[in-house]
């Protein structure tokens, strides 16, 4: 069963065009994200994902000199987002609520 | 009651102050201040004289009572003291510097308690619809630019608290008598000088101090709320002309958030109330040493803006 | 209860009717809503305010200068209640891992539990509380996330360790509330010894989280405890409202709660504070107790000399300033005589004697005027 990812309930995100201001709804803190990151989070907050989903989505929207790294990208995301408690883990295959 | 305070006879006002104390509409805000000191009354007909005394009994937001610090001190440099609904929160000021400490813990005690909007620290003054926000950065001369921008046309509507609703993020006024310090008193003296102002207080904990009074028509449209303008970071720097710099729209929305009394108390409420504004508005940096030229580029800046649409 | 009436001050009947039945704001005039909004702000009794008027009728339809008041209540209300669930997601794996009961006391609890007494509240911190035996190693894992101690004096940091039922408090960067490590509710020489290991074997878990609350009896006794006995009441009103609130929602949801409350009371001997708490809240804020209730905790009275003599001080000491008077000097006498009683209960003689010879001799020196601590 792969994990898939989905975003915290709560968060606000304000699209300022390269930057995006997102309410971390745990902390309260507002932390800046990059274009690529805005995406996975925006991706996982409309349902939960797999890291090939993600993978694939940002391999659409990265510049050519990038698409190779796609994995990589999403992997490091990922992580930080998770780091910053605004997307979780949930096991399995479906996303269920808490 | 549609007396200003500038007319009524001081003796008027000192019986206010000592009986159930007097009552101003700033706008945003009422407040309600007691006293038994003397000195108080002539200053407040100086300083909100073009206020109208609101009828006693209503709700305030702020009641602020100053008083002399009993105790031993009374005889041996005497102090004055502030009470906000009782309570001693704000340390003791030299007798002499009644006004000072009142405005001080009126301020202090507004920041404090009005989670009920956003409330930023800047300067906040209006034309053609439009609020243009000066955050309140140390030296960043902001009362100075804000005296100023009032003195030459553009509406003041606080010079200490911008008031953004959490339903519209529109600006609201809050006027009290801008606090002037050290230099920037002979600036705006110079600058305006039909301006009234308060005496200067030499040895506050700020340097010198003194307070501008609002003028009347800004004090007549203190209900008028302002939609989103502009966003200007003033630097006060004596041998820069007028340089403008425009500011990310992510980077206004923290340097905001940092100079807001309560930004981080409110939640999704704030950053809501402070994106739609920032999403509203335009930021710039603005480093000045030509107070005039800073004046007229504020102005071509918020003349270029489209009118606000029907909120 | 025979006692003679118990009299809250004028300027605060307002406040604990509107508390009471609060449909009854509506009667309030500009100038009384202004003296219950300054009154209740006064108290931290804003937020508890605003959320009992907001249950019986939207805020939209009063004035909008009362209306803000009672919102930004709320706004603050909610702040707190966010930190602390914030703290507690923070510092689960060290408090509540690996098998160690960790018990949330009041505020935390009342809010793990959603309990409705929570709305509005103003937590001024997060109290947990592990086993003696447990409670090194858990200080040992929070101070090596980061947590750290207040600088404090080498005897006040001894107090705490040896002589309280609860560590100094703790704070972390990032984390805007303090967190309060407790072994046991009440300071383990003093004169009250509650049953800590009753306490944590009746422990109710919260499902969904790795922490447990007191039984509804215990948290009630705490609360008692908490003001009657281990504090100088003053200005304490808001933990008489808690105490009330506890009643009518355990008493509702348990019939058997009231027959529990005196069981727990006379297993941690804290039948004396339960007295004076009821009492209180009878007198005060009208909190219904079934008779036979009334009389079991009824055997718990002190001495008609104690029992006067106490009440009155804290008739003094317990509400808020009037906003619009001086705080008399009775009550503040009648602060001290109070304090004098909490070290008393909460330290041995010998303890005491040393404790405040400490303190005066601290008082003495010359230092710098420390930071407003009027307590949240």
């Amino acid at each position: 069963m792969t994990d898939h990812y989905a975003a915290v309930e709560g968060i606000r995100m304000l699209d300022f065009g390269d930057e995006w201001v997102v309410f971390n709804p745990l902390s309260w803190d507002a932390h800046l994200l990059n274009p690529a990151a805005a995406i996975v989070l925006e991706l996982a907050g409309s349902a939960a994902q797999s890291e090939q989903e993600i993978e694939a989505c940002l391999r659409e929207v990265l510049v050519d000199a990038e698409k190779g790294a796609a994995a990589e990208h999403a992997r490091r995301l990922l992580d930080e987002l998770i780091q910053l408690g605004l997307v979780r883990t949930v096991a399995g295959d479906v996303a269920t609520d808490r | 009651m549609s007396q200003r305070i500038a007319e009524l006879p001081v003796e008027t006002l000192r019986a206010g102050l000592a009986g159930d104390g007097l009552s101003l509409d700033l706008g945003a805000a009422r407040v309600r201040i007691r006293s038994d000191v003397d000195a108080l009354a002539p200053l407040l007909k100086t300083v909100y004289g073009s206020f109208t005394l609101e009828p006693a009994g209503g709700v305030c937001d702020v009641t602020a009572t100053l008083r002399r610090k009993g105790g031993l001190r009374r005889f041996v440099r005497p102090q004055l003291e502030i009470l906000i609904d009782g309570a001693v929160d704000f340390e003791p000021f030299p007798i002499d510097t009644p006004l000072p400490l009142l405005e001080w813990g009126m301020n202090y005690a507004l920041a404090q308690r009005a989670s009920w909007c956003l409330l930023l620290h800047a300067g906040v003054v209006e034309r053609g619809g439009r609020a243009i926000v000066l955050p309140a950065m140390p030296g960043a001369g902001k009362s100075t630019l804000t005296a100023a921008l009032a003195a030459r046309g553009f509406r003041l509507l606080s010079d200490e608290f911008g008031v953004v609703g959490f339903a519209d993020s529109r600006l609201t006024p809050l006027l009290r008598p801008v606090a002037l310090k050290n230099q920037s008193i002979d600036v705006i003296a110079q600058f305006a000088p039909d301006v009234v102002l308060g005496p200067r207080y030499p040895k506050t904990h700020k340097g010198t101090v003194a307070h501008l009074a609002p003028a009347l028509t800004h004090v007549a449209a203190k209900h008028v709320t302002a939609a989103p303008g502009l966003v200007i970071f003033p630097r006060y720097v004596a041998s820069a002309g007028v340089e403008v710099e425009p500011v990310t729209r992510a980077r206004a929305f923290a340097r905001l958030a940092v100079n807001s009394f309560n930004y981080e108390f409110l939640g999704a409420l704030g950053f809501d109330a402070l994106g739609r504004l920032i999403a509203g508005s335009e930021a710039y940096q603005l480093r000045y040493g030509d107070l005039e030229g800073a004046i007229a580029k504020i102005g071509s800046l918020i003349d270029a803006l489209p009118p606000p649409s029907a909120s | 209860m025979h006692r003679e009436t118990l009299h809250p001050p004028p300027h605060l009947r307002r406040l604990l009717d509107v508390l009471q039945a609060p449909q009854r704001c509506i009667e309030c005039d500009a100038p009384a809503w202004d003296r219950l909004i300054r009154t209740a702000r006064s108290a931290r009794l804003l937020g508890t305010l605003a959320a009992r008027v907001a249950a019986v009728l939207p805020i939209e339809q009063l004035d909008p200068a009362v209306g803000r008041h009672l919102r930004a209540g709320l706004v603050e209300a909610q702040f707190r209640r966010q930190k602390v669930q914030y703290l507690l997601s923070a510092v689960e794996r060290h408090v509540a891992s690996g098998g160690v009961p960790c018990v949330l006391l009041k505020g935390a609890a009342y809010i793990a539990q959603g309990l409705v007494i929570a709305d509005g509240r103003l937590p001024a911190d997060v109290d947990v509380m592990v086993p003696r035996a447990a409670l090194d190693a858990t200080e040992q894992s929070l101070l090596a996330a980061g947590w750290q101690y207040e600088k404090l004096a080498p005897y006040d940091q001894r107090y705490y360790r040896d002589w309280s039922h609860e560590l100094a408090p703790l704070r972390s960067p990032g984390q805007a509330l303090e967190l309060d490590l407790h072994h046991t509710i009440l300071p383990p020489l003093g004169r009250l010894k509650p049953d800590t290991e009753a306490l944590f074997r009746a422990a109710v878990p919260i499902a969904g989280t790795p922490f447990s609350v007191l039984a509804p009896a215990d948290q009630t006794l705490l609360a008692a405890a908490h003001l009657f006995h281990d504090s100088d009441c003053t200005d304490r009103l808001r933990d008489l409202v808690d105490i009330d609130a506890l009643l009518r929602a355990f008493a509702t949801a348990d019939a058997a709660f009231w027959h529990q409350l005196d069981a727990r009371a006379r297993l941690h001997h804290l039948g004396r504070p339960l007295w004076y708490a009821v009492t209180f809240a009878r007198a005060w804020l009208g909190t219904p107790i079934p008779d036979a209730a009334a009389a079991a905790i009824d055997a718990f009275r002190p001495s008609r000399a104690t029992a006067s003599l106490v009440t009155a001080l804290v008739e003094r000491t317990l509400p808020p300033i009037d906003p619009d008077r001086e705080p008399t000097r009775a009550r503040r006498w009648a602060s001290q005589l109070l304090l004098a009683r909490a070290t008393w209960l909460r330290m041995p003689p010998w303890l005491v004697v040393r404790h405040t010879l400490h303190k005066i001799v601290q008082a003495l020196l010359p230092r710098a005027r420390a930071a407003d601590a009027r307590a949240a």
